[in-house]
């Protein structure tokens, strides 16, 4: 068991955690919940041992221990990060990267074939050990870092927000994947914002609030009000009032997408938000890119009547589009810079930048502080604040909402049903349905790069 | 209580990378002053001014690389092409001022662009790319002066050479207005305009966001290829001017006389990143590395180290640098 006592993390002036009590058991599978910024992401270092506590007591069945990288994995501790790329060697062939290179003794690709192959049975794949980890999807991906983890014997597995990225169907999988693993004795530690997971597979839950415990037992006793509260300390009105659309199209296209060698029709009207849903894969970021000029070939859209052809971003964004793109860090955010320099990006003034990060409600100390300080919710905001500077007719929004909490979400959709008040016209795409339900005024769905229904919302 | 020490020591690396450079610069001063009474003259500083701008402007040009996230090791080749395209404008071919400043000009321009259409024509890694192209422009000069160095009465078929270095051109590397030379002049007006260019210009900022993130900046709508041709060309420009201040104050045209500033150039651009605690390149941070190596050669020569020993300093500063801006880059992450 690992415990953590009455523990304090600061860094610099700022608080993180404080005075806060944790412990997994072997066996358990332990949902950890709170909004960005509440400290999750410190305490899942502070039990990988990339973090060190500024006070308080750490102990491994027991024994009070101060962790390091290397020490926490002795203890078989292993982190499953958000970002599997990071943590993947992509060139390189399967079995390299499920058998942790400390286990190697001697290098006879043979025999380690016939290893990772039984390792990868027992996280349920079964895909040829010699080809490159860069040539499978994120599901895979995921479980062939469960694999290396079962192979430096873990006995403690971090999870950090596994879901949030995966189809419902990939989703299950992995959470049935987690309670066998858990039945066999592995003590696991479950960062999601969806309640149906936590309610089908935890056996506790711990709820951070600015980095205190605010709640901790099972999570099937909460009633979804009480979720809501111990997460933000306030409920939030489940409807919101929608923007009326003009009886004018502002933008309509007959765009090709290459991924899926499909052919794509859409219409919006001025003031309106036009939801695009759809699973992951379904074509919805390259719809978005098509319309943008990063789908490599030329595009021809009209935008208010006058047709314009568009094969670069520097077309599209001449023409009044703005794109917030699906993958933030690395498509949306210039991370060494300040925040006022992500903010300026586009229109190159700094007037009014404080104006706009407050009309997202973004939480920062000051706009020359580097944007990568800030928690995931706040950048993403960052982001969409590029293309507020300035006017801009069409927003492309690509999952606006992915991996941010319910307060930041809830100022999202704030943001953008305003924008469709003022006539501008909004593209906001989702995985999830009730989400589109709530902002969109109407809603087309995907799959594999075609249209799949229409309907009012 | 080890959490103590840990931040303690973060802070303190901190502050060395802020004002370390400037203290570096100082204390070098200081130990040149007291163990030779020729260092702190006026002679010897105007020729140290002399040899950092040539250093500077090479660095200025492989700071504009760096920005972009590229990287450009033909500046010293780049250099060493424009003293001879000078040379060889004067003295070969007799013609006046304006030629023989804008033909090694042109040339770095020509060297910019070929650096651009490998790199991001044909996407090769920056690195390797730009030291094939130092090569290829090596053997250009030599091919075309036949390994010869271009000098005032040389002797060519038939006689001397028709033209010579004029004293118009000489003025550049060698002329002073009123105590100062005019090349220190020289160098602040390209410095400080550069400076200016990238902090307050939009399109000198977008230089930083390529280089921060190029596809961020692609989905932004900056046309990353086009700011990434600019370093290029900016680079190959800087490095020319250095040349033609090389060559007016050597009055001859050597060949691969600039071979040697590269690694002077570089160690300066990485120094610069250290200058102000940022850990990425900066213009004012280069100067500042460029006066440090040039103090720091200067000192070593008066003291008799011979040259080729003093390339074991260069090599030492440069890992120096490199190291310190690898700490502040992990400190930020």
């Amino acid at each position: 068991m690992i415990r953590l006592e009455r523990i304090t993390k600061q860094y610099g002036d700022v608080t993180v955690l404080d005075q806060l009590s944790f412990s997994l058991k072997p066996g358990d599978i332990h949902g950890l919940l709170g909004l960005n910024g509440a400290g999750k992401s410190t305490l899942i270092k502070l039990l990988n041992g990339t973090a060190e506590p500024t006070s308080g007591e750490l102990s491994i069945d027991g024994k009070s221990i101060r962790l390091t990288p290397a020490e926490a994995i002795r203890h078989g501790i292993i982190t499953v990060s958000q970002e599997v790329d990071d943590a993947l060697y992509l060139d390189l062939p399967v079995y390299e990267n499920v058998l942790p290179w400390q286990t190697v003794k001697r290098i006879r690709p043979q025999r380690l074939k016939e290893r990772a192959k039984r390792v990868l049975s027992r996280v349920g794949l079964e895909v040829d050990p010699t080809r490159p980890a860069g040539h499978f999807p994120l599901s895979v991906k995921q479980r062939l870092l469960i694999a290396r983890a079962l192979e430096s014997d873990a006995k403690y597995l971090l999870l950090d927000e596994p879901t949030a990225a995966l189809s419902e169907t990939d989703a299950d999988a992995l959470l049935e994947l987690l309670q066998k693993l858990a039945a066999e004795g592995v003590g696991i530690v479950l960062v999601t914002h969806r309640s149906n997971e936590l309610t089908r597979v935890t056996s506790t839950s711990t709820f951070l609030r600015d980095g205190r415990v605010v709640y901790d037992g099972p999570y099937q006793l909460l009633s979804s009000e009480a979720v809501q509260t111990f997460l933000s300390g306030t409920t939030f009105d489940a409807a919101l009032e929608k923007a009326v659309p003009e009886d004018k199209i502002c933008l309509s296209a007959q765009l090709t997408l290459p991924a899926f060698q499909s052919e794509i029709s859409i219409e919006a009207y001025r003031g309106e938000v036009l939801g695009i849903g759809g699973l992951t894969g379904s074509g919805k970021t390259e719809l978005m890119e098509a319309l943008f000029g990063l789908s490599g070939i030329r595009q021809s859209i009209t935008i208010d009547g006058k047709e314009h052809v568009i094969k670069e971003p520097t077309d599209a964004v001449r023409e009044g589009f703005a794109l917030v793109p699906e993958e933030r860090r690395r498509h949306g955010l210039f991370l060494d810079e300040t925040i006022e320099r992500n903010v300026i990006a586009v229109a190159g003034k700094a007037t009014r930048v404080s104006d706009v990060l407050a009309s997202l409600r973004v939480r920062y100390a000051n706009v020359k502080q580097p944007v990568r300080e800030l928690s995931g919710g706040n950048q993403q905001k960052v982001v969409f604040s590029k293309w507020l500077l300035e006017d801009r007719d069409i927003y492309l929004l690509d999952e606006p909402t992915k991996g941010i909490d319910i307060a930041a979400k809830q100022d999202v959709y704030e943001r953008v049903i305003a924008l469709a008040k003022q006539g501008k016209t909004v593209l906001f795409t989702s995985s999830e349905r009730h989400e589109l339900e709530r902002v969109a005024n109407r809603i087309l769905w995907l799959d594999r790069g075609q249209l799949a229904e229409k309907g009012g919302a | 209580m080890a959490q103590l020490v840990v931040k303690e020591r973060k802070r303190i690396s901190g502050h060395i990378g802020q004002y370390g450079t400037l203290l570096a610069i100082l204390g070098l001063i200081a130990v040149f002053t007291v163990t030779n009474d020729q260092f702190l003259t006026y002679a010897n500083f105007s020729d140290i001014i002399k040899s950092v701008s040539i250093v500077s402007l090479l660095a200025l040009g492989v700071t504009f690389s760096l920005i972009v996230g590229g990287f450009d090791l033909s500046v010293g080749s780049t250099a060493s092409l424009a003293t001879i395209g000078a040379a060889a404008s004067l003295v070969l071919h007799r013609q006046e001022l304006l030629v023989a400043l804008l033909i090694p000009l042109a040339l770095g321009i020509l060297v910019g662009l070929l650096n651009a259409l490998v790199t991001i024509k044909f996407r090769l890694p920056d690195l390797l790319a730009t030291l094939a192209i130092m090569y290829v422009i090596n053997g250009i000069q030599l091919t075309y002066t036949k390994g010869f160095s271009i000098y005032d009465n040389m002797p060519i078929e038939g006689g001397t050479a028709p033209g010579r270095f004029i004293p118009s051109f000489l003025f550049i590397g060698q002329g002073t207005i009123g105590p100062i030379p005019f090349v220190a002049l020289l160098m602040l007006v390209f410095f400080i305009g550069a400076h200016l260019f990238l902090t307050y210009t939009r399109t000198g900022r977008e230089f930083y966001y390529v280089g921060s993130n190029a596809e961020a900046a692609h989905r932004s709508g900056i046309a990353v290829n086009r700011i990434k041709l600019y370093a290029y060309v900016l680079s190959g420009l800087f490095a020319a001017i250095g040349g033609i201040i090389l060559a007016s104050r050597i009055g001859t045209g050597q060949v691969s006389a600039g071979a040697p500033l590269l690694m002077d150039a570089v160690a300066a651009a990485y120094i610069g990143y250290a200058v102000f605690g940022t850990g990425r390149p900066n213009v004012i941070g280069t100067l500042i590395g460029a006066i440090l190596i040039g103090i720091l050669l200067n000192g070593l020569t008066m003291w008799d180290v011979p040259y080729y020993a003093q390339d074991i300093v260069k090599g030492t500063i440069l890992i120096g640098a490199l190291g310190l801006s690898y700490i502040q880059k992990k400190q930020r992450t």
